[in-house]
């Protein structure tokens, strides 16, 4: 079958073996291996709190498990999925794969600090783990005060200090890539001549560097309060409940665009490629990066608009929110455009892409709904917000990684995964999140609220559904683990440029050596010079 | 409260407006997304690779993207005003006497208190066609008060009142929910508002 099963060429990844030559690796192609495999293993941890909550919200009333060990459940998909998965899901496995390698660089501008920010991951993870295992935590991803602070009874403070460390890791990627992408470039490599995927890059990073440390304060000062008893956020003691709203949604509303821009990013290389177009308007979606990236520092109160906060600052962040979803409309609208004209193919890459611009379209779109003041005080804190969300995140960002995973896959692994499995994954997993999260938005329309243990009987026809939809979509997201696993030992042996793709990470070779490139490459053309047929 | 129900009955004097507006978006939102939707099917299926249609290079690609830019701009500014005034009624209640109901919140139950001393847990009686004035505070964490059938919803929180209004306008029993995580038993923090004709409101007072 197979007419190889050595791989040919002294590359990153037979270049030394053994444990030790991992674990003390500075090469950045390593080191995402290894984020790829820590996110993989939390990935499935939170989708079993999810499958959980499924299962318990099949059935109106609470009997499958308790009511304390349901909202310690939710917390812990929570906190795991967006700090120990999706943050670093793209920027950490792909972008620290492709970062230097699109831009023609040897390695990240500090090899070291990379390697410290895996480790600082881990141990945020360990310390996240340890605390869900003595017990959990059931304060919610969100951390309220002043439950979190003063009433809980749960392991809040050692859950903190799991986040406090990990956004460490986050801090150091951000500040490598920054560094990378402006000193390190190619010859030739302006700026406009980047690839989409670097720019949401850059401006994730930004957003990294600027916002995590307000988290890190932030949980402080809920760890502060909780132990010494000072008065930061609980009345009681003399502090406001509000404050911490208005510091954690400072740093957790860009997280949002932390974890969708990146997506975006990997939709426009998907899409351009499996087109063999150009990005239409490759300017505009540059500017639509930078100015989702700013904007989205001064909507935060949105999520605050029925919290007390006063009418006319509520108007503020409305406005604001409106004016952050045009450039994600332009974004989807030249997703739209560079198919036209273009010469289409479906392979696994691109079905993940165009589910991930239907799919991010969806969420955006119920976002206004939520932007709108008096629409969101009905909808806020109800399962429509869950749907939003997860529109965005899981139906954006984790169909634009699995697109992404599978896209670099040869270069990553110098193996083709199997087709066909690939193709029939990308539609299980898109046909199950939506019959999955849809009927949530009719749930939280309909008035059930988030966090429910137990809810009203006549919805439970709705929730049936979703959590039929639920199975479906785990059946969807552990088939690529199996093919993919299967893929890189009886794989066919990939080239260096399978997709004919255009970016650099193409010239080298598949899987890349040590340094990426035998000679620096020098860039004479723009970004996605793919040549249209006319 | 009937099954199988895709329309959330409403019961204030808020709801119709907050319907429309609903609707309006909803009509918008979905015209726009099916027309993304079949323009991505019916690219994808024309300029499939191998297919024979001709590929034309687009003209006017920087008019084509101020017209995407402005034109929902312009769409978004319409909702957003619209939603916003809509949004200042709830913290204007109408000028007629109301009823002053005084809520605390509490792990996990609501009290009520009539202007006249009753009081009640988990449940509220009022007449229909008469403003409610509600003024919430907690005893120990965020709550919220959350009546679906009304389309209101406002946070109560310690050491700070807030004040949320809404008139009935029909008779019947509605959900009242707790929309923000308090702890343990969140998802039982809840019980009914009743919407009771003014005589038997009257009456009920008495007992």
């Amino acid at each position: 079958m197979n007419t190889s099963t050595v791989l040919q060429h002294r590359s990153y990844i037979n270049e030394g073996y053994g444990l030790k030559s991992w674990l003390i690796t500075h090469d950045h192609k390593r080191i995402a291996l290894l984020y790829l495999i820590s996110i993989t293993l939390f990935f499935f941890v939170g989708s079993m709190a999810a499958a959980m909550i499924r299962l318990e919200l099949a059935t109106p009333s609470g009997d499958l498990v308790s009511a304390e060990t349901y909202n310690k459940l939710f917390t812990m998909h929570g906190v795991i999925m967006v700090w120990f998965f999706l943050i670093p899901s793209i920027p950490a496995v792909l972008g620290n794969f492709l970062v230097p390698l699109m831009i023609g660089a040897r390695d990240l501008a500090f090899p070291r600090l990379n390697l410290a920010s895996w480790y600082l991951y881990t141990l945020g993870g360990g310390f996240t783990i340890g605390a869900l295992i003595a017990g959990g935590v059931d304060t919610g991803w969100t951390f309220y005060t002043p439950y979190s602070s003063m009433f809980s009874n749960s392991y809040v403070v050692a859950v903190i200090v799991g986040v406090f460390i990990v956004g460490f890791s986050s801090i150091f990627t951000g500040i490598n890539f920054i560094v990378t992408i402006h000193k390190m470039r190619a010859p030739g490599l302006t700026w406009f001549r980047l690839p989409l995927f670097i720019w949401a890059n850059y401006a994730t990073s930004v957003i990294l560097v600027m916002a995590t440390p307000v988290l890190a304060m932030t949980l402080s000062l809920v760890a502060i309060e909780r132990i010494l008893q000072i008065g930061i956020f609980d009345p009681a003691l003399g502090g406001d409940p509000l404050l911490f709203q208005h510091l954690f949604w400072f740093y957790s509303h860009p997280a949002v665009y932390i974890m969708v821009l990146p997506a975006m990013g990997v939709a426009s290389e998907i899409i351009t490629c499996f087109s063999r177009n150009p990005i239409f308007g490759y300017r505009f979606m540059a500017y639509a990066i930078l100015g989702i990236a700013v904007i989205g520092f001064l909507v935060w109160g949105h999520h605050m608009f029925v919290s007390g906060q006063s009418m006319y600052a509520g108007m503020m962040f409305s406005l604001l929110s409106f004016l952050v979803a045009i450039p994600s409309a332009v974004k989807v609208f030249n997703w739209t455009a560079t198919l036209y004209n273009g010469t289409i193919s479906f392979e696994a890459p691109m079905l993940y892409g165009l589910g991930f611009v239907g799919l991010f379209m969806i969420g955006g779109l119920t976002g206004l709904f939520l932007a709108s003041l008096a629409l969101d005080v009905h909808l806020t804190d109800t399962y429509f917000v869950i749907a939003h969300f997860h529109y965005i995140m899981v139906g954006g960002a984790v169909m634009a990684y699995f697109g992404g995973i599978h896209f670099w896959w040869p270069k990553m692994s110098g193996r083709i995964y199997p087709e066909n499995w690939g193709r029939f994954s990308a539609i299980v997993i898109f046909l199950g999140f939506n019959l999955t999260f849809f009927p949530q938005f009719l749930l939280g329309y309909l008035g059930m609220p988030r966090r429910y243990h137990q809810y009203p009987e006549e919805l439970q026809w709705l929730n049936e559904i979703s959590s039929a939809g639920a199975v479906l979509l785990a059946v969807g997201y552990l088939l690529p683990l199996l093919y993919l696993l299967w893929s890189l030992r009886y794989g066919r042996i990939a080239d260096s440029n399978p997709w004919k793709a255009k970016g650099l990470e193409w010239q080298a070779l598949s899987p890349p050596i040590r340094d990426n490139f035998e000679d620096t490459p020098v860039v004479k053309e723009k970004a996605y010079a793919y040549i249209p047929e006319h | 409260m009937e099954s199988f129900a895709l329309l959330l009955k409403g019961a204030s004097s808020l709801s119709a407006s907050f319907d429309l507006l609903f609707i309006s978006l909803l009509v918008l939102c979905s015209v726009v997304a099916l027309s993304i939707t079949f323009l991505i099917v019916f690219f994808a299926i024309k300029y499939r690779r191998g297919s024979k249609a001709k590929r034309a290079r687009i003209r006017g690609a920087r008019a084509i993207e101020f017209a995407w830019t402005f034109i929902p701009l312009g769409l978004f500014l319409v909702i957003f005003v619209w939603a916003a005034k809509l949004y200042t009624e709830l913290f204007r209640p109408p000028q007629k006497e109301a009823i002053e109901i005084a809520v605390v919140g509490k792990q996990w139950m609501w009290k009520l208190k009539h202007p006249e001393g009753k009081q009640e847990i988990n449940e509220l009686h009022v007449p229909y066609g008469s403003t409610v004035q509600l003024t919430m505070i907690s005893q120990d964490v965020i709550h919220s008060f959350f009546v679906p059938a009304f389309r209101i919803k406002h946070d109560v929180l310690p050491g700070r009142y807030t004040r949320i209004w809404f008139r009935p306008i029909k008779t019947g029993e509605y959900y009242l929910f707790c929309a923000e995580y308090c702890g343990m038993d969140h998802s039982r923090m809840g019980g009914r508002i009743v919407v009771m004709e003014p005589s038997a409101y009257e009456q009920w007072l008495q007992q």
